[in-house]
């Protein structure tokens, strides 16, 4: 007991200092300055992430940790409390230690910005949600956290609200994240209906034991769709992937925080933490797996297209978090959850650099006006090119390693759509990152404006995520090549594969290893491929029209825009105008004028006279004197 | 312990309230001091009552006919007149210094108001019930009337006349259960408690319940309002002082929600199964409706009328949907948007009393201009749009989840009902980025000024009860559960299985 | 020896009639008084003629309570009549028509 509490004030302090964080930093950002927000913020995030780590490393899982009741549902009841299990800890500990690193770079990011404090606020309580979505142990917690993320990624993308773009934008996330709520909601509804209840632990227990009805599977089955949905709306799968790119408008250590390393992951760890109800539903699963295919690949292929550095990496992150999908859907979430923390940090420390260059060049984010970076920005260089390398799938970074991972079970799965999917794909995305890298750092300068290295809160931070994405890979070292496989050991209480290999290890060593060589080889095609097209490159692109789809996202905006936007506008307009307007107020006036009009002519009944009302009187008193006296008996 | 006598005071506070206000003599302030005063006064004996589960009171007034001079207070009234009397409070302090015409009449109504509200709420007697519904539409006629906008008679009439039309027909329900009940048992009695706790053992047959049911639910219907009675409610809003606008969407659309949880289903059960599909459906196209068509509005006021439809649209659908679950998030519910629209209204007065127009495209950029009033906006909409954390959450949530688990009428209400709320982001986010984002359009928007400490007063207790009744909102629903347990022991024989 | 009832009632109803009719067809607004005057008179003549008939002084008591109301009324009616006279210079009822529909 002792021990309960003493843990249960520190995971709530985890929780709650970036929640108390956000409210000072909002009220007291302009009365104290940047520097005062600038070490309170990291330090506060700090502080949080060594409660995580704390109980990462003294805690014995899983532990709950119950705070007080939240929602009375009748029988049952839903409590504000914590589930320290495997796969919570290890998200919680990327998004507090990612979150801190992120924090400390945009103390330099944002240095002088009118609304320093304001940004941090919406930072910290970023991070809060993320950890109340990480750690709830309830779905209705999780929905807390997955709501108060999209309502951070919405304050956060129009953080520069004088730009009605960003407005928009911001809008326009959190419009395709409700949608998405829509489907999470819905799982709520169904999963109550058949468990009675809410908590993650009970429902699972119950999903283990078995044993369900037809009709409980298809409200089961129903739940799954909804998560689906929610996992897409959040995670930026087709079809709702279309918020993402234009997300990109929020300022860049955002995009790395928040749209690359942890919200948008927050769909697979649903997946994940949800999988034995998911196994239920193979069909589901399959649905999962050629969604994240299809996405992974149509991202890839809109992202060779675009010049803002940023849209290539949101494109990117799009179809990187179509392979997690991809992986889940197989029915290999330690591979999916592998590449989650793998991709949280190169895709952060891409970001983060793609965020020092624009910072070097003055908000400059076309990428046909860099060029020649390598040796004004040497730091930046460096580390972007370990990202680059890494994502591309270059052993034996860390991107190598946990797609490398998901590729294998791709190919043990002999859907030869999934393969052929999965690897075109992988070969895109060493193509486009190459062309990222080269039309930056290569070639001549093509910028208006002069460039210069960025302040140290910016490039440590760099470094540090470069180290991390060049070496986490040994977090899952496969047992094949001599590794420990740690991470799938540590969450192998709570996830479990689908796929076993049931081959001789001699046997799966070779075919392990081929399949390692043909997936480096896929990328370094892809990069050389890339150095070839674009180390002249002099500011001029593609043009023939057959890249026009690509160039503008499959039309996928504008039909959208067409097919569902227009359509409920009008449909607004038609029942305020139409049926309010015309029918029901119709109705209700005009039966005001039919009263209106049959009193004017009662009302000349009415004359004034006196003598005239005494003589209807008469005649009333002989009608009534004549019917008494016909009704005689 | 509070006795029956509490009941008393808390029936008669406002009333004399009223009088004491209407007798002040002097200037201005001095009026709206007093007035202010006795709103907090009773506020506080209101906040005396918070461990009351039940009262009752009774003196005979004409026995022959069985009618009393009845007061019974519960869990459900209570927290009805805790957000009457404290939106009250709200309303009147926000008046102070805004309201310039006929100050004396204008404080005395609203504590008319608030006075045939109690009573209405307090009632265990069917007469009386039925004089005090009528009676609040009186004050509030004149509210709008008197101190309303430009097509203020258009509106207070169409108000006035629809739910005034809409009581006719309930009045025949009333006689009609009275005498029905005297015809059963020959006894006269008006005392909803004995007719609730009569018809419980004795059900009427189903023909006569559906009758009167639907009379009352065509009257409380035309309150709340449910689609297609609505149209009424756009109109009377927009001519509204903001003052009136509070309490209209704060409390006199509460007491249709209110009636039909209280008289309409546990009286007529059977009906109210009977009926539940096609009052459903009204519900989930009110919902849907009054999103869409918010979202096309250009006056900030009119949008939020038609969001507070959208709203009570989920309030309808709980209780029709008959679940437990359902109407404890439905009874929530009511309360949430008393406090969340009655704040979006007081803001937009804000935003009224400076430029003195409700257009949407007048502003723009307040975000950089009035920082403050932005995060307070941000916070109403936010709990408007029933994010987690915040109090709509907690009761849209439990209304769309306790509905689903239904077997009154099918789930596919209940999806639909959800898609309403991606709509309602859509048409509050439109309202947030058309006036607060872009950069400040006008010269005037720049000269326009941020919170006061008069409105922090105003706005700080809101902000707090959004987040309180959001994240422990057990406070508020034990006590309702328990009277909702106790409904629908009574009624759970008559409903689907 | 008194008279019959019939004899009574048909005096009665007779005065009644004329007083019915001169109320219809009088202008003058002290004529009408005149004429309600009458009308009371004839139903006060049955009330009487009743209560003869009847051995009972229920009629003679509603006689008397008649004839006060009949008194106040016509105090009134004069009352009215002459703040009417002062407003039109004239008793002509025709000429009081406010109350048109």
């Amino acid at each position: 007991m002792e021990e309960q509490s003493h843990l249960q004030c520190i995971a709530a302090l985890a929780v709650l200092l970036p929640l108390v964080g956000s409210a000072l930093w909002f009220s007291l950002g302009k009365k104290f300055g940047e520097k005062f927000v600038s070490i309170g913020a990291v330090s506060f995030l700090a502080l949080s992430f060594a409660c995580i780590a704390y109980i990462f490393f003294t805690a014995t899982l899983p532990l709950r940790i119950n705070f007080f009741q939240w929602l009375p549902l009748g029988t049952s009841s839903v409590s504000f409390a914590f589930l320290f299990d495997p796969l919570s800890l290890a998200l919680s500990m990327v998004v507090t230690g990612v979150g801190t690193l992120i924090h400390l770079y945009a103390t330099g990011y944002m240095h002088g910005d009118a609304g320093f404090g304001r940004f941090f606020s919406y930072l910290n309580l970023f991070v809060f949600s993320m950890l109340m979505l990480t750690l709830s142990d309830s779905l209705p917690g999780l929905f807390l956290g997955w709501e108060g993320v999209g309502l951070c990624s919405y304050l956060l993308i129009s953080f520069w609200f004088t730009d009605e773009a960003n407005a928009s934008a911001g809008k326009k996330a959190f419009i395709v994240n409700r949608v998405g709520d829509f489907g999470f909601l819905l799982a709520m509804f169904c999963i109550f209906k058949v468990f009675g209840a809410l908590s993650i632990p009970e429902i699972l227990q119950t999903v283990q034991a078995g044993n369900f009805s037809g009709d409980d599977l298809f409200w089961t089955r129903l739940a799954c769709f909804g998560l689906v949905l929610g996992a897409a709306g959040k995670s930026a799968q087709i079809p709702l992937y279309v918020w993402l790119p234009d997300a990109m408008a929020g300022p860049t250590p955002v995009s790395a925080l928040i749209h690359a390393a942890t919200m948008v992951t927050a769909g697979v760890y649903l997946c994940c933490r949800m999988q034995p109800l998911f196994l239920l539903h193979l069909d589901v699963l399959n649905v999962i797996a050629y969604m994240g295919a299809i996405t992974a690949f149509f991202a890839a292929t809109i992202a060779i297209f675009q010049n803002d550095i940023k849209k290539v990496l949101a494109y990117s992150t799009i179809s990187q978090l179509g392979y997690m999908f991809l992986a889940v859907g197989l029915g290999a979430p330690v591979a999916a959850y592998f590449h989650l923390i793998t991709h949280a940090f190169f895709k952060a420390l891409l970001f983060l650099g793609a965020g020092s260059v624009i910072h070097g060049l003055h908000h400059e984010q076309d990428m046909r006006h860099m060029g020649g970076l390598r040796t004004k920005m040497p730091i930046t260089f460096w580390c972007m090119t370990i990202g680059v390398l890494a994502i591309a799938g270059v052993p034996p970074l860390s991107g190598f390693v946990s797609k490398d991972e998901i590729l294998h079970n791709v190919w043990g799965n002999h859907d030869w759509t999934l393969v052929a999917l999965a690897f075109t794909t992988a070969f895109m995305t060493a193509f486009y990152m190459g062309r990222l890298w080269i039309m930056t750092f290569f070639g001549k300068f093509r910028g208006h404006h002069e460039a210069h290295e960025s302040p140290w809160t910016m490039t440590s931070v760099l470094v540090i995520l470069a180290a991390a994405s060049a070496l986490a890979g040994i977090l899952n070292w496969p047992h094949l090549w001599g590794g420990s496989e740690t991470l799938g050991t540590y969450l192998s209480t709570v996830v479990q594969a689908l796929i076993h290999h049931a081959e001789d290890p001699a046997h799966a060593l070779q075919s392990s290893l081929t399949l390692a060589v043909v997936s480096s080889l896929v990328g370094l095609a892809g990069l050389t491929i890339a150095y070839f097209r674009y180390r002249n490159f002099s500011g001029e692109e593609f043009s023939s029209p057959a890249f026009r789809p690509f160039q503008n996202k499959y039309y996928i905006d504008e039909l959208y825009d067409a097919i569902v936007v227009k359509n409920l506008r009008m449909f607004g307009k038609f029942l305020w105008k139409v049926v309010d307007g015309f029918v029901l107020d119709g109705v209700l006036n005009g039966s005001a004028a039919l009263a209106s009009r049959t009193s004017t002519y009662l009302r000349q009944l009415q004359t004034g006279l006196m003598q005239q009302y005494a003589l209807w009187i008469w005649i009333g008193f002989l009608i009534l004197l004549l019917g008494a006296w016909t009704g005689r008996s | 312990m509070l006795n029956s006598n509490y009941l008393l005071v808390l029936f008669a506070f406002p009333f004399l309230a009223t009088l004491i206000v209407s007798m002040v003599r002097g200037r201005g302030q001095a009026v709206t001091w007093v007035s202010i005063a006795l709103a907090l006064g009773y506020f506080i004996v209101v906040l005396l009552g918070l461990t009351v589960t039940e009262l009752r009171y009774e003196a005979t007034w004409f026995l022959p006919l069985g009618l009393k001079y009845g007061l019974y207070l519960d869990s459900y009234a209570y927290y009805l007149i805790l957000l009457s009397s404290f939106l009250t409070l709200l309303a009147l302090f926000y008046s102070r210094g805004v309201v310039e015409k006929k100050i004396t009449a204008y404080h005395a109504l609203f504590h008319a108001l608030q006075a045939t509200v109690v009573a209405c709420l307090l009632c265990d007697d069917l007469v009386f019930f039925y004089v005090f519904w009528e009676a609040m539409l009186i004050p509030m006629y004149f509210i709008i009337g008197v101190w309303g906008g430009q097509r203020r008679l258009y509106a207070t009439m169409k108000f006035f006349l629809y739910t005034f039309a809409g009581s006719l027909f309930m009045l025949l329900g009333l006689i009609a259960v009275y005498i029905y009940y005297y015809k059963a048992t020959g006894v006269w009695t008006a005392s909803f408690q004995t007719l609730m706790e009569y018809f419980q053992t004795n059900p009427m047959p189903v023909t006569v319940q559906s009758w009167i049911f639907l009379t009352f639910v065509l009257s409380f219907a035309i309150k709340v309002p449910l689609f297609p009675f609505h149209t009424w409610l756009p109109d009377a809003h927009v001519e509204a002082p903001t003052a009136g606008s509070v309490i209209l969407a704060g409390i006199l659309l509460k007491m249709g929600t209110y009636g039909l949880m209280r008289f309409a289903v546990p009286l007529f059960p059977e009906a109210a199964q009977a009926f539940a599909g096609p009052l459903c459906f009204l519900s989930v196209v009110g919902i849907i409706l009054g999103a869409l068509v918010a979202w096309q509005q250009t006056d900030i006021k009119k949008l939020i009328a038609y969001s507070s439809v959208s709203h009570l649209g989920f309030v309808t659908l709980g209780i029709f949907m008959m679940t437990e679950t359902g109407w404890n998030g439905a009874y929530l519910q009511m309360i949430n948007h008393g406090i969340s629209t009655g704040a979006l209204f007081l803001l937009v007065g804000f935003l009224y009393d400076q430029r003195h127009t409700r257009d949407i495209s007048a502003y723009g950029g307040l975000a950089k201009i009035l920082p403050m009033f932005t995060l307070i906006l941000v916070v109403m909409t936010l709990s408007s749009v029933a994010l987690p954390g915040t109090n709509g959450f907690v009761g849209e949530f439990l209304i769309l989840l306790g509905s689903f688990q239904s077997n009154t009428a099918s789930w596919i209400w209940v999806v639909l009902a959800s898609v309403g709320v991606i709509l309602g982001v859509i048409y509050m986010l439109h309202m947030i980025q058309k006036l607060c984002y872009g950069k400040p359009s006008k010269p005037e928007v720049e000269t326009m000024t941020d919170l006061t400490w008069k409105e922090w007063v105003l706005y700080s207790p809101l902000v707090a009860l959004v987040f309180f009744m959001g994240i422990y909102p057990i406070w508020f629903l034990g006590p309702i559960q328990e009277k909702t347990a106790g409904i629908f022991a009574t009624i759970a024989p008559f409903l689907a299985k | 020896m008194s008279a019959p009832i019939a004899y009574v009632l048909f005096l009665s109803f007779a005065v009644f009639c004329f007083g019915a009719c001169g109320f219809l067809i009088r202008k003058n607004a002290l004529s009408l008084l005149i004429c309600l005057e009458l009308m009371l008179s004839g139903v006060n003549m049955a009330f009487v003629g009743f209560s003869r008939l009847h051995q009972n002084e229920g009629g003679n008591v509603l006689y008397f309570l008649v004839i006060t109301v009949a008194a106040c009324e016509s105090a009134i009616g004069l009352a009215l009549i002459l703040n009417f006279f002062r407003l039109k210079k004239s008793v002509r009822l025709d000429e009081a028509r406010a109350l048109e529909g």
